[in-house]
């Protein structure tokens, strides 16, 4: 049989360069992907270290903020600074129920009413 | 034969040398995975597996108004690596002795130690299963914040963007010393300072000296210092649960500590694409009190007050909401600093303890205020009514067949009604309605109101009290005739509060209570506690008739006016007890010889608004010193003005609001009933 000696490269070759460059980049292909799995993890590592550290310092914020609430500190920072505020229980606070609140303030409202309003004087008819 | 061929020779060349390539190759891949395997995965396995604890964060402990009362801070323990230090460091370190308060030749010294003798065989540290992934889950489940005494980085480094939390990573490596002959170890780490603070710890990394650095571990810390000491409990260094909350809550309160399996590099950092297992951290839950931290501020600086004015060796204040059973506040003198737990120094057998929770753990003889049981049982019995009239002045009684004795009074007290016998405290009088209820009824009502048990407060050490039942043979008729007094009977501050609570909540016993909430981290709620009925001790008119009684003791004409809060009526009872006096054998065990004239218990437990009870308070103050007439540490000089003065500060606090209308002076500011405080 005679060979073919128009063919613009040999088959086998050919075949062979082919095979090479397809392995060649699977196995680039494959360490690219693997880097990129790496680089995503350590990525992904550093955002959760980074979450942590911030959450750790809202926790310190938070303890802190805790801290200077402290009841005896702010009386004492009241008494330093001269602030002059008063404990709640300071206020001469007397309690009243809605009810009589709310008379109270009619009677207040209407006492003024009453005050400029001209002098009534009602007869009831006798039969 | 074309000449552009190259030769067979040649090419056979070629390919014998290409084989030999690979088979060198394939020769060193069987000894690498086939001979050497095990050693192999051995050495791996050692240098490169890594477990890492991700600590979790204790949960919190807030009040009922969401105020934090125990939380986590992070600290730094500063640490060094030797071999890491560079000379052109060495000037900074005088200014780094100096930042952590460290003598320059000591810190020198730990500087230049990079060695250290060992005589433990080197093979016994840290070798790991040759199969790398068999997990030491014992060591694992312990907390981390426990290696802070160790010369390890084994805490966890946050900080610096990376996780290096590996317990069994190696820090130090045997060496063979070749002049002394003997193993010794490289130290990576060697500890400087404990407990840090980050803005420390900033000035400290400002300095810039290289293998100078800081773990992070997590402390507890109470914001509030000894607010609330006995209740919210405290965590040691070791973070194990030492009392109070923290240890009764500990299950909810511990996080679960994560962990993870991977490898590290050579700078040992984690790979993190080679991890094969990953469990992530879990928070501890938070627990929410029904404490009141405002509440809890003015019981705790009314107890400094009756400290600075009368010098007690004890004293408790109890305030709770009687209706529900839950507690507002619970103060003891004396107290601690949770921060400084460890500061608190060790007391004799007999002396009060400041870490003591003395409201449920210390028992005393109630006193005057038990008048209460035998006015309620004779009232529940129908025995009586409040207007029943009891010859106060009697020296004796027959009961059970037998002359009894009855109590002496301070004064005499002629024919008084039962609600007499309360307002002015008669002795002979409670006597007499306990002997009229008898012996049995009379134990059974004792007992239903709480005393002689635990009432199942859940931490403190409660106590049961002392109750002799009438069928032991230590029980006495006389017994009959001193119990209602409140004497030969013993009960904590919590029972005697309790107690007043049952005539404050309609006849009910309700458990006492302090939490009222736990919650997960997500802020879902784990558990809500609801208010416990223990039993029904008498019926609620039962329970109002005594409650107007006790009206009386706060009146004008009853034996504590010094209660009373204008614009509000006050249910409650003096007390005043003398206290036993103690001999003390050889061994140091005391023994009770007598009663004191001197030393007493003053008390005064009480409620109000009276026909709407919102607030239970107790104020019990032992051994208080009162250096003007009458000499006596009455309960309505020691203990009932500090009841008005808590109540009064309560009211626009706890919004309590008066059904009792004669208050209104005019100077006041006036709150509506649904509108809030201004």
């Amino acid at each position: 049989m005679k060979k073919n000696t128009q063919a613009f490269a040999d088959p086998f070759v050919a075949l062979i360069i082919f095979s090479v460059s397809l392995m060649g980049s699977m196995g680039i292909g494959v360490v690219w992907m693997r880097h990129q799995i790496s680089s995503t993890a350590i990525r992904n590592q550093q955002l959760v270290a980074q979450q942590h550290e911030l959450e750790r310092l809202l926790m310190e914020k938070d303890a802190e903020v805790a801290h200077a609430q402290r009841h005896d500190q702010l009386r004492k920072l009241n008494e330093t600074h001269k602030l002059g505020m008063v404990t709640l229980s300071d206020v001469p606070v007397v309690t009243e129920s809605s009810e009589a609140a709310v008379r109270g303030l009619v009677q207040r409202a209407s006492l003024e009413l009453m005050d400029r309003a001209p002098m009534v004087t009602i007869k009831i008819a006798q039969h | 034969m074309s000449k552009g061929y190259a030769s067979n020779y040649r090419i056979v060349l070629l390919g014998v040398a290409l084989f030999g390539c690979f088979g060198a190759l394939g020769g060193r891949l069987v000894w690498l995975h086939v001979l050497s395997r095990e050693k192999i995965l051995e050495d791996v396995a050692r240098t490169r597996r890594q477990e890492i604890k991700v600590p979790g964060k204790r949960g919190d402990i807030y009040d009922a108004r969401g105020l934090t009362l125990a939380t986590n801070r992070s600290l730094r323990t500063l640490g060094v690596d030797p071999h890491a230090l560079r000379p052109q460091d060495e000037a900074k370190w005088s200014e780094l002795a100096r930042l952590i308060d460290m003598p320059e030749s000591e810190l020198r010294k730990i500087f230049t130690t990079k060695f250290r003798a060992t005589t433990a065989p080197s093979a016994a540290k840290g070798v790991a299963s040759p199969a790398g992934l068999v997990f030491n889950l014992p060591k694992l489940e312990s907390s981390p914040q426990d290696d802070d005494e160790q010369p390890s980085a084994s805490a966890v480094e946050i900080a610096r963007g990376r996780e290096v939390a590996s317990a069994d990573a190696p820090t130090d490596e045997a060496e063979a010393d070749p002049a002394a002959g003997e193993k010794l170890r490289r130290i990576h780490w060697a500890k400087l300072r404990d407990e840090i603070t980050e803005d420390l710890y900033n000035e400290i990394l400002k300095l810039g000296i290289r293998g100078v650095y800081g773990n992070v571990i997590y402390r507890r810390t109470y914001p509030s210092n000894q607010l609330g000491a006995h209740i919210v409990g405290f965590v040691n260094k070791a973070q194990v649960p030492g009392a109070g909350i923290e240890s009764f809550a500990d299950f909810y309160l511990k996080p679960q500590t994560g962990w993870r399996v991977g490898e590290r590099d050579g700078r040992n950092r984690e790979l993190a694409q080679f991890r094969t297992r990953d469990v992530p951290k879990i928070d501890g839950c938070s627990v929410t009190l029904s404490l009141d931290v405002l509440v809890q501020d003015i019981i705790e600086q009314e107890l400094g007050a009756i400290v600075e004015k009368f010098h007690p060796s004890k004293a408790s204040i109890i305030v709770s909401d009687p209706r529900t059973g839950f507690i507002l506040g619970i103060a003891n003198y004396p107290s601690f600093n949770l921060n400084e737990y460890n500061k608190v120094p060790k007391v004799g057998r007999y002396e009060a303890d400041p870490m003591r929770n003395a409201a449920v753990a210390d028992i005393y003889e109630p006193g005057s205020v038990f008048k209460i049981v035998a006015a309620a049982a004779a009232l529940e019995e129908r025995l009586v009514t409040p207007k029943h009239v009891f010859d106060c002045e009697l020296d004796a009684i027959m009961f059970e067949g037998r002359k009894v004795g009855l109590p002496r009074e301070d004064h005499r007290m002629g024919n008084l009604t039962v609600s007499e016998i309360i307002s002015h405290s008669s002795n002979k009088g409670a006597a007499q309605l306990a002997i009229l209820v008898g012996k049995q009824k009379y134990y059974e009502y004792v007992k239903a109101f709480g005393f002689g048990r635990k009432l199942g407060f859940p931490f403190g050490g409660e106590e049961n009290g002392i109750l002799t039942p009438y069928t032991s043979p230590h029980w006495s008729p006389k017994d009959m005739t001193r119990i209602p007094m409140g004497h030969a009977v013993s009960a904590t501050v919590l029972q005697m509060h309790q107690a007043m609570s049952v005539i404050a909540n309609d006849g009910v016993l309700m458990r006492p209570q302090i939490i009222s909430q736990i919650t997960e981290p997500t802020g879902e709620i784990v558990y809500r506690y609801q208010p416990q009925v223990m039993n029904k001790v008498v019926s609620p008119e039962t329970a109002r008739a005594v409650a107007k009684m006790l009206m009386g003791v706060a009146s004008e004409d009853g034996t504590a006016k010094e209660a009373a809060i204008p614009g509000y009526d006050v249910a409650g009872k003096t007390g005043t007890t003398q206290n036993l006096i103690y001999s003390y054998d050889a061994t140091g065990k005391r023994r009770a010889v007598g009663y004191s004239n001197k030393s007493h218990v003053a008390s005064f437990v009480g409620f109000f608004p009276a026909n709407n009870p919102q607030v239970a308070i107790s104020v019990i103050v032992d051994e208080a010193k009162v250096t003007k007439a009458p000499f006596i540490a009455y309960g309505r000089i020691v203990a009932a003005p500090s009841f008005k003065r808590i109540g009064e500060r309560l009211i626009p606090i706890l919004n309590i609001q008066s059904s009792n209308r004669a208050a209104g002076s005019g100077n006041g500011m006036y709150v509506a009933q649904q509108g809030g405080r201004p």
